[in-house]
């Protein structure tokens, strides 16, 4: 195996990357390869999804099981390696179906059907052990020693970006918001990497032209959001359990949450959010469900602890599983992309003729309800903590309600500065950073912050600030696009551009999804981002130059000198 | 004296199929099971006296072998490592490789929990093979659930009694707290018996504590090339939850059931056994071939023993081009387990895509 997609990729070695056995997060080998096998396969279906598109023949279908299928490869989503085997299979009959849709227009149009080689052309073996075989001929470091790391970190920067393009997209997707031009997009970056190409500027231009449609994406989710469950308003979140019968729903589909919702309602069960499920709470649609109860533990990266500890059952909905400890790996499900091998997935019943990867209409939760009933619930003891509730649900709508009263306080000097400090968690030591930086922010500053790093911060009271609170948590990661409308929104009443605004972008990242936040950033021109805990491995020092010398970007350093030089 | 201890207190290794590694002491005189109990580790294991062969593990080092039945510790297997955890005495430091996941290993010990017996029902026409259903009741850890692998076991005692008896579980966790053993009736048998006044009474009011679930064999998870279940008699226990799982799970690896009694008087009956016949109705091409190794004139179908089956398809298989060799899972008696592994090592079938569990007296 290799893979160097996240953040805690294995830098103990030379060649930075996991690359023995199974990587950081947990994923084995087997299933590692399977994935570089899936995701050449992919590229064949849009070699042929982006020609027959062209020829006003679209598969829009098939372009939606990209997202998902490119969903299941990203960090902490899915380690079942007899999933990937499945998902390998299904995608070579995708591209059949493509390229018979193609060819059928090419025929009718009179036009030469191409034969693109490489993806479009590969037949995936019958058996994992053979697909393997075939794995170690497709991984992301292929061709390394011809075209060199410079060439290989940034095929890795529009991968991986794309990879959270679709995640967002497929999030956006179960809302019912697509864009067939998302899908060309899809399908064109893909087919770009499967050209295998070596331009370096070319390569450039792709990733930030994924950022731009990254903005789309998080455009669409957020219309699938604030369309379906109303628009988030500031909200007091309870971190204490009530006693009673229990459900944790995790990651960050809304949807599933509210199936949830609209599936114990009656029965006595006590609905929590876990992690980037936070920012639910703040949606009219959801919070009026009076059983759903708060928000319970930390970060993903606590989760074995936190899940051990929770008494009922326990929903992964999206990004970020870890290995499911024995203590609750009976209560623990998946649905959507996610899987664990020995997990329970909830999904379509054996035998259901619906497509892979599909999702019409909500998912039924009936095993999870049913585990829910059967386990003991929280007691009396357990709801008699004392946390202090969050207040989060501080979206582009709340935060521009008050953008006279915000634009005042600026030009009389009470708000000096704007932070905006988000992004994913993780365990890494170093992400005390966010703590010790966000902490020491003076009390004439607003800290904006939004994705999961927010558990870094978000238990500390940092007061108010013209009468608005200090800490504004925007939402979850893809909320980054209401961040950006505020900041736009700011601008213009400042007459100015957002890079001259007094506002500070300090970023987390972690997994893919990130990697795409990150390129939109970029993509829209905004300069001098900090980026931690430490930078991507994929990026080779010649790169990381690039970034610098184009966008300012540098990594986080000791959190007093950077505060200072945001200040300064 | 507390130097002494720490001094003949041998360190032994074990390590678990998913490559956790587990480090204990042995001191002098202990078995390495027993060494790993005390330490908080109950491996999967059974008799305790080396006659099951359920604590059959890899270990490399010096070490004695206490008493112990060739049948659950074949000599050939011994000398190529092989050893009955409860019977290995280190002489020196000791590798041991397991032959479970760790998820198998409990930690602390083993759970015990009150039962009320729901139904003892014959599921063969001569009504000596029985379904026992049984109601859990709720504890703190699973509530109201009963949470277990297919392919793993049960202890059952009397309340307030000694002796136990070990099943596999028929059916598939679940949150009703319903747990299913298939059992055939043993003239004399001590638990027979209290089964047989069940049978003649009905069981109201009746009561078990159920020990487990315990045991290593189950479902490997390594792709979707076949699966072919191998069953003896009552050895369809574990592989019918097996099945069951399969089909809740929507599994897609295709699955044959060989199941062989040796008379067709003894053939479980699928109208009895009707979430086993749902189950393989579900699974998509799923075969159930009923083997009689002993036929009367009345009986159609499959003469002959499972593993005569089992060896015609692999041979079939064979045959083909770069065959797919299935996973083979067997459980019943000693003889028919020893019969298929041989059957399936000698058609090609790699070693460690042979999966096996051995009803052995305890």
């Amino acid at each position: 195996m290799f893979c160097f997609q996240c953040e805690q990729t294995d830098r103990s070695l030379p060649l930075l990357g996991c690359q023995v056995d199974h990587g950081t997060c947990g994923k084995d080998e087997t299933t590692a390869d399977l994935q570089d096998l899936l995701i050449h396969v992919l590229q064949g279906v849009a070699q042929y999804g982006t020609r027959a598109r062209a020829l006003g023949a679209p598969d829009d279908a098939a372009a939606d099981f990209v997202l998902y299928a490119m969903f299941t490869t990203l960090t902490n989503v899915n380690f079942t390696a007899t999933r990937f085997v499945q998902l390998v299979t299904e995608a070579a009959k995708v591209r059949d179906r493509v390229r018979a849709t193609y060819e059928a227009a090419a025929a009718a149009q009179g036009v030469t059907a191409e034969a693109p080689a490489g993806p479009a052309a590969f037949v995936p073996a019958a058996t994992m052990d053979a697909m393997l075989l075939q794995a170690a001929e497709v991984g992301v470091r292929a061709g390394a020693e011809t075209v060199g790391d410079d060439v290989v970190g940034l095929r890795a920067l529009v991968l991986y970006g794309l990879k959270g393009v679709c995640a967002y997209a497929h999030h956006a997707a179960v809302l019912g918001q697509t864009d067939p031009a998302v899908f060309a997009a899809v399908e064109s970056a893909l087919d770009f990497l499967a050209s295998a190409p070596t331009d370096v500027p070319a390569l450039l231009e792709r990733s930030l032209e994924l950022g731009r449609v990254n903005l789309r994406v998080m455009e669409l989710l957020d219309a699938g959001n604030t369309g379906t469950y109303g628009t988030p308003e500031p909200t007091a979140v309870r971190r204490v359990p009530l006693p009673g019968k229990a459900i944790l729903v995790s990651g960050h589909d809304l949807r599933d949450l509210a199936a949830i919702l609209e599936q114990t309602k009656d029965l006595g069960i006590n609905v929590y959010t876990h992690g980037e499920l936070l920012p639910a709470h703040a949606y009219p649609l959801l919070k009026a469900y009076p059983h759903l109860a708060g928000n319970y533990g930390g970060a993903w990266q606590d989760q074995q602890v936190d899940f051990a500890r929770f008494p009922g059952a326990i929903v992964m909905t999206s990004n970020c599983i870890i290995e499911p400890q024995p203590a609750y790996r009976s209560r623990i499900f998946t649905t959507g992309p996610v899987g664990w091998p020995g997990v329970r997935h909830i999904g379509p019943a054996a035998g259901s003729s619906a497509p892979i990867g599909g999702h019409e209409g909500p998912t039924d939760f009936r095993l999870a309800v049913k585990a829910a009933l059967a386990l003991p619930g929280f007691t009396d003891v357990d709801a008699a903590g004392d946390l202090e509730p969050f207040t989060i649900g501080f979206g582009r709508d709340a935060i521009l309600g008050a953008a006279d009263a915000v634009v005042q306080a600026v030009k009389d000097g009470a708000i000096t500065h704007f932070f905006l400090v988000g992004g994913c968690d993780g365990a890494a030591p170093g992400r005390n950073y966010y703590t010790d930086f966000t902490t020491a922010t003076p009390a004439d500053t607003v800290v904006m912050t939004l994705g999961c790093a927010k558990f870094r911060f978000n238990d500390h009271d940092f007061g108010t600030v013209a009468g608005l609170p200090r800490l504004l948590d925007v939402g979850q990661c893809n909320d980054s696009y209401s961040a950006i409308k505020v900041a736009v929104a700011l601008a213009e009443a400042f007459g100015c551009e957002v890079n001259d605004l007094p506002l500070s972008l300090v970023l987390s990242w972690f997994e893919q999804k990130a990697a795409a936040v990150l390129l939109t950033l970029l993509a829209l021109g905004i300069r001098d981002i900090k980026l931690g805990p430490t930078l991507p491995a994929f990026l080779t020092p010649a790169l990381v130059g690039v970034l610098v010398e184009q966008f300012a970007l540098a990594p986080v350093g000791d959190p007093a000198a950077d505060l200072a030089e945001c200040l300064a | 004296m507390t130097s002494d201890v720490l001094t003949d207190t041998l360190p032994v290794t074990l390590t678990t199929t998913d490559g956790v590694r587990i480090d204990v002491g042995c001191a002098p005189g202990t078995d390495v099971l027993a060494a790993a109990a005390e330490a908080g580790y109950v491996l999967p294991s059974l008799c305790r006296k080396g006659t099951c062969g359920a604590c059959y593990a890899t270990v490399e080092g010096a070490h004695d072998v206490g008493p112990h039945s060739a049948e659950a510790l074949p000599p050939g297997a011994a000398a190529d490592g092989g050893a009955l955890l409860c019977r290995t005495y280190p002489r020196e430091p000791l590798a041991v490789a397991l032959r479970c996941e760790d998820s198998r290993i409990i930690r602390g010990s083993i759970p015990e929990r009150g039962a009320g017996v729901v139904a003892v029902e014959p599921v063969s026409p001569d009504g000596r093979t029985v379904r026992v259903r049984l109601h859990l009741d709720p504890d703190d850890v699973s509530g109201a659930g009963v949470e277990f692998e297919p392919g793993q076991f049960v202890e059952v005692s009397l309340p307030g009694q000694e002796p136990r008896r070990a099943y596999s579980l028929a059916n598939v966790a679940n949150w009703d707290g319903e747990v299913e053993l298939l059992v055939r009736l043993q003239p004399g048998g001590w638990f027979s018996e209290v089964l047989e006044g069940w049978l003649a009474t009905g069981p109201a009011g009746a009561r078990l504590v159920v020990h487990g679930p315990q045991g290593a064999f189950g479902l490997r998870e390594n792709g979707i090339r076949p699966r072919w279940l191998v069953a003896g008699g009552t050895g369809l226990a574990p592989l019918a939850s097996m099945v069951r799982r399969m089909a809740e799970w929507g599994d897609p690896q295709p699955v044959r059931l060989y199941l062989g009694v040796t008379t067709a008087a003894e053939l479980p009956d699928l109208a009895l056994l009707p979430e086993l016949a749902e189950a393989l109705d579900l699974l998509p091409g799923a075969v159930l071939e009923p083997c009689v190794w002993r036929p009367d004139g009345t009986w159609t179908g499959t003469a002959g023993t499972p593993v005569d089956a089992l060896a015609r398809d692999l041979a079939v298989l064979g045959g083909t081009a770069g065959p797919e060799w299935p996973d083979v899972y067997v459980c019943g008696p000693p003889a028919l387990v020893d019969a298929a592994c041989a059957a399936a090592a000698a058609a090609g079938v790699p070693a460690d895509q042979v999966h096996a569990e051995k009803y052995l007296p305890a």
